[in-house]
């Protein structure tokens, strides 16, 4: 039971830092908090619904999933953002408000304002016993692929130029220019990668409830930007902590308050929040931005 | 190699450059100075494409770049060494060295040329693995230069190379600049201290208020009573 429930934190923590990520990716390098990031999760989850609905066998509908997920944030910068360069925080900021009302209301009017059922694999909804404890196997995957997707972009950060331009683009953005590397293919990357993100994030979410509604990105999105901002708006490693720790929180909240303080779960987890950034006012691990004048 | 005719840049209602003329031939050292808010950065910045310029023509070889991106124009081979270094603080020096020379089609290419940065900056091979933000100024200057000549740039531009650094670290700086120089390289400098400009440069522009004040061989300028009188301390 202890051990289920340690599981299930780490798994919801893994599932906000991927979203908590992919909100500070496309944050350090041109400062937008992008609203419309829940949308992407949503668009990957009617793509996982249509493909399956289509007969396109279950692995392979979750590739085009995320697939769907990272093309449509590259569309969204390309038809949304892109003519947005250079404008102030708050303008970017209304922008994805915008585009994330708009996309509601397409898959409301385009699809149906009513959840719709996904059916899961067997295999993903069953549970293993070992010894005595018996686990579900959901929420190992999610952890699985949690730690995967964060191992896999420290690599490409690391290891390769685009990455290398990534990271000092979140320092200054102008002198990565001067070295001859192209804004829009940083900017297309960031967003790219902050799609695959919220489309791993959305796989493990709809795992989870069976269902894709055109408002299920909003609740997780909304817990992830408190997660990057926990742990320091526009920083990677603290978007990751953040996640963990707010999702860790959660659940051993929901496990240990006795029932009549259950529905202030919320409120508890909040005005802990607010206790760290009193505290930390830049968050556990700040981003590191040249300061100019 | 550079002509730049009539350039004017705007900011908001301010004119920081109105209507500079100037011309740098290939293998020349161009000194581009004049005091504070004379408007030498924004006319590196017109040249590199980090700032729109509102008007007039930067000529490179013969083609127009003005208003082009920045990262077409250090594709076309200018190189900037921006005010106040801006190295990359969380990347190692070698990270920064690796953007500097992202340019390159080969990976061979890119080797070679990071062994001939090593060579001429032996400072930085002993740093290679440490982040560029532990440098101490003087070396932050080494590691923009190098990082700018890693794209084995036609035309360099320096932007205030001796700010903020202690007099033995200017001279340093200085000497390298000697050195880039007697290797044919092209460069146009901006920089405050006027005397050490125009003893590298043979040529020199001074600009005031925006504007085209004085211009003429550096030797000469060193000389003129203007030049004495508002900039080199009688």
């Amino acid at each position: 039971m202890i051990a289920q429930q340690i599981i299930n934190a780490i798994s919801l923590g893994g599932v906000y830092a991927l979203l908590a990520l992919g909100l500070a990716i496309v944050f350090s390098i041109i400062g937008l908090i992008n609203f419309a990031h829940g949308e992407l999760m949503t668009a990957t989850g009617y793509a996982l619904l249509g493909s399956l609905l289509m007969g396109v066998p279950f692995p392979l509908a979750v590739i085009v999933a995320i697939c769907c997920g990272g093309l449509a944030a590259m569309a969204m910068e390309r038809v949304a953002f892109r003519p947005m360069r250079g404008a102030s925080v708050t303008s970017l900021l209304l922008t994805s408000f915008a585009v994330s009302s708009l996309l509601k209301v397409l898959f409301q009017n385009g699809v149906s304002a009513r959840p719709q059922t996904i059916l899961m694999p067997d295999w993903m909804t069953s549970a293993v016993t070992i010894g005595d404890i018996t686990l579900r196997v959901g929420p190992a995957i999610s952890i699985a692929i949690s730690l995967l997707a964060l191992l896999g972009l420290e690599l490409f950060l690391r290891r390769t130029v685009m990455g290398t331009a990534m990271r000092a683009a979140s320092e200054d953005f102008a002198v990565v220019r001067l070295m001859g590397i192209p804004a829009n293919r940083v900017i297309a990357t960031a967003f790219f990668i902050s799609g695959i993100f919220a489309a791993l994030a959305a796989l493990l979410w709809i795992a989870n409830r069976a269902s894709v509604d055109p408002l299920m990105g909003f609740t997780p999105v909304l817990k992830a930007f408190i997660a990057a901002v926990i742990g320091g708006l526009g920083s990677l490693p603290g978007a990751v902590v953040g996640g963990f720790l707010l999702g860790v929180t959660e659940v051993l909240l929901q496990a240990v308050l006795p029932p009549e303080l259950a529905p202030y779960r919320d409120a508890i987890v909040l005005s802990a929040v607010i206790l760290v950034l009193l505290i930390r006012p830049q968050g556990l691990i700040p981003a590191r931005r040249v300061q100019r004048s | 190699m550079l002509s730049v005719s009539s350039l004017s840049v705007v900011y908001g209602e301010v004119e920081a450059v109105s209507r500079v003329d100037f011309a740098l031939e290939k293998g020349q050292v161009l000194a581009l100075v004049g005091a504070n808010g004379a408007g030498k950065s924004s006319t590196l910045g017109a040249i590199a494409g980090l700032v729109r310029p509102a008007g007039g023509a930067i000529r490179l070889d013969g083609r127009d770049i003005a208003g082009l991106p920045a990262e077409q124009i250090a594709r076309m081979g200018v190189a900037l060494v921006p005010e106040g270094r801006r190295i990359f603080q969380s990347l190692t020096v070698a990270e920064n060295l690796r953007l500097g020379g992202a340019v390159h089609q080969s990976a061979a290419d890119l080797k070679e040329r990071m062994a001939e940065m090593l060579d001429l900056f032996p400072i930085l091979r002993r740093y290679f693995q440490n982040k560029g933000g532990n440098l101490s100024g003087g070396e932050q200057q080494m590691l923009a230069i190098a990082r700018a000549l890693m794209s084995r740039p036609r035309l360099l531009l320096l932007d205030e190379p001796s700010l903020g650094l202690a007099p033995q670290v200017i001279d340093a700086v200085f000497d390298l600049i000697e050195q880039l120089k007697h290797s044919g390289l092209t460069i146009l400098l901006v920089e405050q201290n006027v005397s050490l400009a125009l003893d590298v440069a043979e040529h020199a522009v001074v600009l005031a208020n925006g504007a085209v004040a004085l211009t003429g061989p550096a030797a000469e300028l060193a000389n003129s009573d203007l030049v004495r009188q508002a900039y080199l301390g009688g």
